[in-house]
Formats: C-alpha cells, sequence, structure tokens
C-alpha cells in the first residue's frame, strides 16, 4: 500500500502509464457500453429510449462475444 | 456486358430528388472535437452524447496509457497502424507530434521509470493495450460520427440545413 501511495505520488498524468495489470479485464465492458451507446446515437431516428436500445445493444455485443471465445476455445481444444 | 435492347425505356432520375448535401465544415469540426460536428449543425443532444462518450473514450485511453501510445511508426520505422485509427481525432496529430519532440529530447537518456530526467514513461503490456484500443476505437467511433453528420439523406429537413437548428428527429 506504501508502495502503491509512493508510485502515485511520481506519477504525471498522461505522462506516465497506469499500472492496470490486475484488473485490466473491467476496462471492457465500459468500451463496450460506449460502442453501444455511440452506434445508437448516430444510428436511431430519435433519441427516445437510446439507454435502453444502447444497453440491448452492449447485452448482444457482450453474449456474441462470449459466444465467439468459446467457439475458438473450442476450436482449440478439439483441433 | 450486353447492350440493352433499343426498344428499352432508359431508366430517368426521380424529377423531385434533392441532390445528396454534404455538410464539410461540420465533418472537419467533427473531426478537431468528437460530437462538435453535430453540436455545429444544431444537433445538441447527439453531439453532446458523442462529444462525452467518444472524448471520453479518448481520455481515458490516454489517461491509461500515456502519450507513448500515440505514435506514427515503429521503432524500425514501418507505419503502426493503430495510429490510423488514432489519428481520425485531430489531437492525436498534435500528441504524436508532442510525443516525437519529447523522444528527442531524451534519446540517449536511462529509460528506466526512476530517471527523472527522462520526459514521460513508455507503456507496457496491459497500460498499452488498453489505452490503445480505447484510443483507436474512439477514432473509429469518431468516423462513424463524421460519415454521419458529412453526409444527409436528402429527403431530411435536418440533413438539408448545413448549419440549421434541426430537430432531433433525423438520421443516417
Amino acid at each position: 500500500m506504501q508502495l502503491l501511495a509512493l508510485s502515485m505520488l511520481a506519477y504525471r498524468p498522461f505522462l506516465d502509464p497506469i499500472q492496470i495489470d490486475r484488473f485490466w479485464v473491467w476496462f471492457l465492458p465500459p468500451l463496450i457500453l460506449i460502442i453501444a451507446l455511440v452506434y445508437r446515437t448516430i444510428k436511431t431516428e430519435t433519441l427516445k429510449g437510446l439507454p435502453g436500445r444502447a444497453g440491448y445493444l452492449a447485452f448482444q455485443i457482450s453474449v456474441f462475444m462470449v459466444l465467439a471465445a468459446a467457439a475458438l476455445y473450442l476450436t482449440l481444444l478439439f483441433f | 456486358m450486353s447492350e440493352p435492347p433499343p426498344n428499352y425505356p432508359e431508366p430517368e432520375p426521380a424529377p423531385d430528388a434533392p441532390p445528396p448535401v454534404w455538410n464539410i465544415p461540420a465533418a472537419v469540426a467533427a473531426w478537431l472535437i468528437p460530437g462538435m460536428g453535430h453540436i455545429l449543425a444544431g444537433h445538441t443532444k447527439r453531439g453532446t452524447i458523442l462529444l462525452f462518450c467518444i472524448g471520453g473514450l479518448y481520455l481515458v485511453g490516454l489517461l491509461v496509457g500515456g502519450i507513448s501510445i500515440v505514435h506514427a511508426r515503429n521503432a524500425d520505422g514501418t507505419l503502426r497502424p493503430w495510429y490510423l485509427g488514432q489519428s481520425l481525432i485531430a489531437p492525436s496529430i498534435a500528441i504524436e507530434y508532442t510525443h516525437d519532440k519529447l523522444r528527442a529530447r531524451t534519446e540517449g537518456a536511462d529509460p528506466s521509470p526512476y530517471d527523472e530526467t527522462i520526459a514521460f514513461e513508455p507503456a507496457y503490456g496491459r497500460a498499452a493495450e488498453v489505452g490503445t484500443l480505447y484510443t483507436a476505437l474512439a477514432g473509429l467511433l469518431n468516423l462513424l460520427a463524421i460519415i454521419d453528420i458529412a453526409y444527409r439523406e436528402p429527403r431530411s429537413t435536418e440533413h438539408a440545413l448545413p448549419f440549421g437548428a434541426g430537430e432531433e428527429t433525423g438520421a443516417a
């Protein structure tokens, strides 16, 4: 903890990277959500119900990515 | 391709079809600042959402990876494909220029993070991956926004106005 605090003292935003090796996977769900939100913002006729539509698209993307990962895993496992 | 028969009627364009409208100034504004094209064209809500989403994605990527993730060429001089995505947001060009200047200034210095004279710390591992992914995807999403604002459906009243105040009802 002290080491982390010391390293943060020397941190310079936008010049030094943030060490995210332990929790990098938490950066993926917001990415999916923002992609869905931007796509729906551009493509929908009206902005009514935008959060719901974007959420549904984010869910579809997530399901597809999980299925694609499973298919790749099975491919590597059996072939 | 064979020639059509002589008595085949030539297709004529619809008489009431207006020519497509290209909104170049708004597209340039969208390239400079994500969402700004939509805001200037009167689509304030749409532009604000794009500004926060694309701009936020880009800034978070830059914060995670630092400026070292924005560079046009690899160490061996080959073009870095991720930069094509990153350059779809104009500030990337300024950041790449700054990165080059800082790198040239610190050339020959000890690349370890303990060297206080180094201008920036290069990103490696997950920080470089996530930062590059975020900034490049922000650029690609901005390309969608640029295309959306640059070309509008001819029949849409909202799209026919280059910088007019349109309703938030039109879509590409």
